[in-house]
């Protein structure tokens, strides 16, 4: 409770001090899909590919521009970074969707530049995520539920006319000596932003998250390490909060 | 200015995004590169850390023997019989830890094999494969001629081609005490059943669909057995049960990592496809510490079974199933194939999946626990008595 209340007290002086200050504080909500990618090394796997899955991802991004063309901003972000483990050929059938769900913080740099209204911006920066949860889907042939192929006059086209399919979907039970679940990375990103009453800005950008630690602990000689890339498309909208303050108190007192 | 530190940080952001670990590709183990000893060692060594299907349990430190045994492969320098000897060597001594019980290496170039569970057991007894009366004397002479009834004795041998060696395959059945049907054959091939065994089986499974309300109990018989094809899992304990169950599961690798896993599979037994019927009555399964394979998950399918009952001692203990490695991403390999031809210079004969009984435990390297004990003895074997199917037949005629 008191940590709560203290951070209620430090959340007003610093919307305060934004009010005071030359600079724009700004805050706002964000969302959209992503594509990931687990890059990674699998060529002793044969007739396996890993392919990537679509996700989604939601933030509440928070920044302070100093100037027109420099910002700062962060966005705790609500993120998926799915992959699919898809065998091919006769394996065909056989797959595994991995739903990874990750708490991110990013702090990057926005640049932007244009007219007043319309810009464009570039953001480059960092971040820090927790992999908080995962969930598996899949199907596997199981060895010892076999189709009858010695008895029966079947004449199986793939390993699910050998073996019966078993299908699941549960949650990723996390293994403390194989999981990382910290992931640090850059972030790279570009789009286009629309001001509104000089107070509102909506804006789309592509964004790509390239994580720099592996998905795994370094438990083995010779292991092949995982990455996340992860390409979103973000729209969102934030609002300058002096501006926004200001416009409500002289709706207030007229 | 903002141009200058724009420029910069681009260069900076870029300069980092090249900081990953290197991804290097390993190629499946038989196609790694290589006639040198060096060579054949880094092969093996990766090819079990990616096939290996026990890292998760089994205790052997594989880092440790990258590093005491690489610089011993580095100083094979020359492909010759004392090197060769060597080599041969220094692969039993990296996996004569290993759990899998179903572990083989055959070296190819000279037709020697070590097989770790064998080495293990020696170690621990030496009279591990000979202090046992069972199967060639208890089978040849003892049950046929003083335990089933005469009338009713069908037994025969033929040949079977179990992965591609032909291996004798006999079979026994018949009544004991007008009311128990005992089924004894010595490997997992019954769709290979030919003109001697065909008849044996049969007459068991005819007497199982036409009598088994009259039966006091049926006696499967697997000491010695050493495994054979899942098939006949469903093919004979399908045809006592008439719904589906589980009995254990089964999980592969699904990455080339070691602790790459699937989840747990359910090992079930189907009623057979052909036809089965609802044993009531006891089913028992003898099994010893001769019985390998397919012969320990029809033991732990029967067990499982209300109705079912293990007697006997507690068995090899190898009970990953094994198939060729591309179906299930692990399991036997052979290295060397691009520089010594097909056959390689070492075959790894080795489980693709891991099998964890429906209680939890995970009996691979120990042997599966029998409910009641019982193990034959050659003085019991002298005196005309086999104690092990003397307590099946105690336990369902009591």
């Amino acid at each position: 409770m008191r940590l709560l209340t203290f951070g209620c007290i430090a959340t007003l002086a610093f919307l305060l001090s934004s009010l005071q200050s030359r600079g724009q504080f700004f805050l706002g909500v964000e969302g959209g899909p992503n594509m990931n990618y687990l890059t990674t090394s699998n060529a002793s796997e044969p007739f396996t590919n890993y392919d990537g899955m679509r996700g989604w991802n939601i933030a509440i991004p928070v920044g302070y521009r100093f100037f027109d063309w420099l910002a700062v901003e962060t966005a705790p972000t609500y993120i998926q970074k799915n992959f699919d483990i898809v065998r091919t050929g006769f394996f065909t059938g056989v797959y595994q969707k991995n739903y990874n769900t990750y708490v991110q913080l990013p702090i990057d740099l926005k640049f932007s530049f244009g007219g007043k209204a319309l810009r464009g911006f570039l953001d480059l920066g960092g971040y820090g995520a927790y992999w908080a949860a995962g969930r598996i889907k899949g199907t596997e042939a199981n060895i010892l539920n076999e189709v009858d192929t010695a008895y029966e006059n079947v004449n199986p086209t793939s390993i699910l006319g050998e073996n019966y399919a078993y299908s699941y979907n549960q949650k990723y039970v996390f293994n403390s000596t194989r999981d990382n679940r910290m992931e640090f990375g850059l972030i790279g990103g570009a789009g286009i932003s629309y001001e509104l009453f000089h107070i509102y800005t909506f804006y789309l950008e592509g964004r790509y998250y390239r994580a720099m630690t592996d998905q795994q602990k370094h438990y083995e000689i010779n292991q092949a390490p995982r990455y996340n890339d992860n390409y979103g498309l973000t729209l969102g909208c934030t609002v300058y909060v002096k501006k926004l303050f200001s416009t409500l108190f002289k709706k207030a007192h007229s | 200015m903002r141009h200058t530190t724009l420029a910069w940080l681009l260069v900076f952001f870029l300069a980092l995004t090249g900081c990953r670990k290197t991804i290097s590709s390993q190629p499946e183990a038989t196609s790694y590169p290589g006639d040198n000893y060096p060579d054949i060692f880094q092969s093996f060594w990766n090819g079990m850390n990616t096939n290996y299907v026990f890292w998760g349990i089994d205790t052997t430190n594989w880092d440790n023997m990258y590093k005491v045994y690489k610089p011993l492969f580095d100083n094979l320098t020359i492909f010759d019989s004392p090197h060769e000897a060597l080599a041969e060597q220094y692969f039993s001594q990296m996996t004569q830890g290993l759990i899998d019980s179903h572990y083989t290496l055959d070296f190819e170039l000279t037709g020697n094999a070590f097989q770790p569970s064998t080495y293990r057991r020696l170690q621990q007894d030496p009279n591990y494969f000979t202090d046992s009366a069972f199967p060639a004397a208890v089978l040849d002479s003892l049950i046929p001629h003083k335990y089933i009834d005469p009338s009713s004795l069908v037994m025969g041998t033929d040949t079977v081609d179990l992965e591609g060696s032909n291996v004798p395959f006999t079979a026994v059945t018949g009544t004991i005490q007008g009311n128990i049907l005992y089924l004894y054959f010595s490997n997992f091939a019954l769709s290979q059943a030919g003109s001697n065994t065909g008849p044996v089986f049969n007459y068991f499974f005819n007497t199982l669909h036409s009598n088994y309300a009259n039966l006091k109990g049926i006696v499967i018989d697997l000491r010695g057995n050493g495994g054979g094809e899942i098939e006949d899992l469903d093919y004979l304990v399908g045809q006592m049960v008439t719904s589906e169950y589980t009995f254990g599961y089964t999980r592969y690798k699904n990455g080339v990592n070691r602790l790459d896993y699937t989840p747990w599979a359910p090992a079930v037994v189907k009623p057979w496809v052909g036809g089965s019927v609802n044993v009531k009555a006891p089913i028992v399964v003898l099994a010893d510490h001769l019985s390998v394979s397919m012969s320990e998950i029809t033991t732990m399918a029967i067990k499982t079974l209300p109705n079912g009952k293990f007697i006997g001692t507690r068995t090899w203990g190898a009970n990953g199933p094994l198939t060729s490695s591309v179906y299930f991403d692990g399991g036997q390999f052979t290295i060397g194939g691009a520089a010594f031809g097909s056959a390689g210079y070492m075959f790894v004969y080795t489980s693709s999946s891991m099998f964890k009984y429906l209680n939890g435990d995970i009996y691979e390297g120990v042997g599966v626990p029998p409910d009641i004990y019982a193990r034959e003895t050659n003085a019991a074997y002298l005196s005309g008595d086999d104690l092990v199917l003397d307590a099946a037949i105690k336990y369902i005629n009591p």
